[in-house]
């Protein structure tokens, strides 16, 4: 949906208010709420996982703990929620809004123990006899969540030693897709005839797109969850205009990664040559050019 | 139109959901509940954009929970989250150099959302309850020049096409509609929420 004013040349504050009031009802039609946005919220202040303690170390133990927490943390866990909001369907084209909540531990944040780096010097090392003892994690279920094919949300909940250097971030990607057609599998989604995808000021014209369901652990940072075929991809602010043979979202970073690339211009980018092996990678703010081999 | 300076407007005292006490987790979700929709809104009319607007009133509610132990329980809960939310849009402002609205201009969208939310915690009706009741009231071309650019996504071109007028008469027509909702949503601030 556009806005009808350019944020350089705003509408009057009273048009404004009014403007902003018809772009969210025209959002919500359909839908009674904003359970992702709440949802979000929640998890980020009165549903904290890292509020509560399940992970119970004897004291004398926790620095051995410590360091087989950290290596956990490090890996950078990410959980991702997708929801699946279906927005209308006009005629007989698709129209939905695919929602991801990139939920993952920060490793730059790590103490410095942790760090590869660190010039701590060891004065002497001995074994630890005390017992650790580990509780079992709790699993936080939320069936409020209002998705397609998500019933329910697994969190794994970490102690105290883990809350100090493995902060949670939360990032929402929103895609919206149109399509004449959509199957859904087991998996995945599959959207075909027409596609054409909005995500972060790009527009993405597809042969076909491939959006990974959730699963009920969520999906592991390496999952495909959203892929593209044959797509042309277009970019206004700064012009770009990409042919590939296909597309991949990659959810950490909020990248699409575009390989096997036909056609490449933009205007900031005259000088840049781009072959078949090449693998662009995009951001609404950035570009970078990495080999397949 | 009616300005009113936010320095004015944050010394409200609390009369929304005067048992609801944010230090408790449980009924600062219920204000999350509450208060997420206007302030979406407002975010929204700040920074124009749906996402931006997602961030900055999620955000403004974390900082909200850090800082709650602060929070002073005889003032108004959603006056403060306005205040947080200004704060963020203008860190977004700085962040991204944008453009930034006067203090003219975020006082008068502050006001309009501050008299909805007072509205909702006095009769319960929202400012979209609101807003669909005069939409039905708007006169035809306008209601199709509305529903094609805001409820159907088009452009101002393509909005031109399918209503076959300029697209300089559908940027008027928008532009009246507007108008004529704002005329039409400060009346029903004014009336109690059953008349229709």
């Amino acid at each position: 949906m556009n806005s009808h004013s350019e944020p350089e040349s705003p509408l009057p504050p009273d048009e404004l208010f009014v403007d902003s009031a018809l772009l969210e009802k025209a959002r919500l039609d359909g839908e009674k709420n904003d359970e992702v946005l709440i949802r979000s919220i929640l998890l980020k202040t009165v549903e904290q996982p890292f509020r509560h303690e399940t992970l119970h170390l004897s004291p004398a133990a926790d620095r051995k703990s410590w360091f087989t927490t950290v290596a956990f943390a490090a890996a950078a866990v990410a959980l991702l929620l997708t929801v699946l909001t279906n927005l209308s369907v006009r005629d007989t084209r698709q129209e939905e809004e695919v929602v991801f909540l990139v939920q993952y531990a920060d490793d730059s944040a790590t103490t410095p123990a942790a760090d590869k780096n660190s010039k701590a010097a060891v004065k002497s090392t001995r074994p630890v006899e005390e017992t650790v003892e580990i509780g079992t994690p709790d699993f936080v279920v939320s069936p409020s969540i209002v998705a397609l094919d998500l019933d329910w949300e697994l969190t794994t909940i970490f102690g105290q030693s883990v809350r100090d250097f493995a902060p949670r971030t939360m990032r929402r990607a929103t895609f919206r897709i149109e399509a004449d057609n959509a199957i859904e599998q087991a998996r995945e989604k599959i959207y075909s005839g027409n596609v054409i995808v909005y995500y972060e000021g790009f527009r993405v014209e597809a042969e076909q797109l491939r959006v990974a369901k959730v699963s009920h652990s969520g999906v592991s940072q390496d999952s495909n969850t959203v892929t593209g075929s044959n797509v042309i991809l277009r970019q206004d602010h700064p012009e770009r205009l990409v042919k590939a043979e296909k597309i991949e979202f990659r959810p950490l970073s909020g990248s699409l990664v575009l390989s096997r690339v036909r056609e490449f211009s933009g205007e900031n980018e005259t000088g840049l040559e781009v072959n078949g092996e090449s693998q662009i990678v995009l951001t609404a703010d950035s570009i970078s050019l990495d080999s397949e081999l | 139109m009616h300005l009113v300076r936010i320095s004015d407007i944050s010394d409200i005292p609390a009369e929304q959901s005067p048992n609801l006490d944010p230090k408790k987790d449980e009924d600062f979700a219920e204000l999350v509940h509450l208060n997420h929709r206007e302030l979406l809104i407002y975010a929204r009319a700040l920074c124009r954009d749906h996402s931006t607007a997602c961030d900055i009133v999620q955000d403004s509610f974390v900082v909200a929970h850090e800082k709650v132990r602060t929070f002073d329980v005889t003032r108004d809960f959603a006056t403060w989250m306005r205040g947080i939310v200004r704060n963020k849009y203008r860190e977004w402002v700085r962040k991204n150099m944008r453009y930034e609205l006067t203090d003219g201009q975020l006082a008068q969208i502050d006001a309009d959302i501050a008299a909805w939310q007072q509205k909702r915690s006095e009769s319960d009706s929202s400012v979209l309850e609101a807003l669909s009741r005069c939409l039905d009231r708007l006169p035809d071309n306008l209601k199709e020049a509305v529903h094609a650019c805001y409820f159907e996504g088009r452009t101002g071109e393509e909005a031109a096409e399918v209503l076959s007028i300029a697209p300089a008469a559908v940027r008027k027509r928008l532009q009246r509609a507007r108008s004529m909702l704002k005329q039409c949503l400060d009346r029903k601030l004014t009336t109690p929420s059953e008349e229709q």
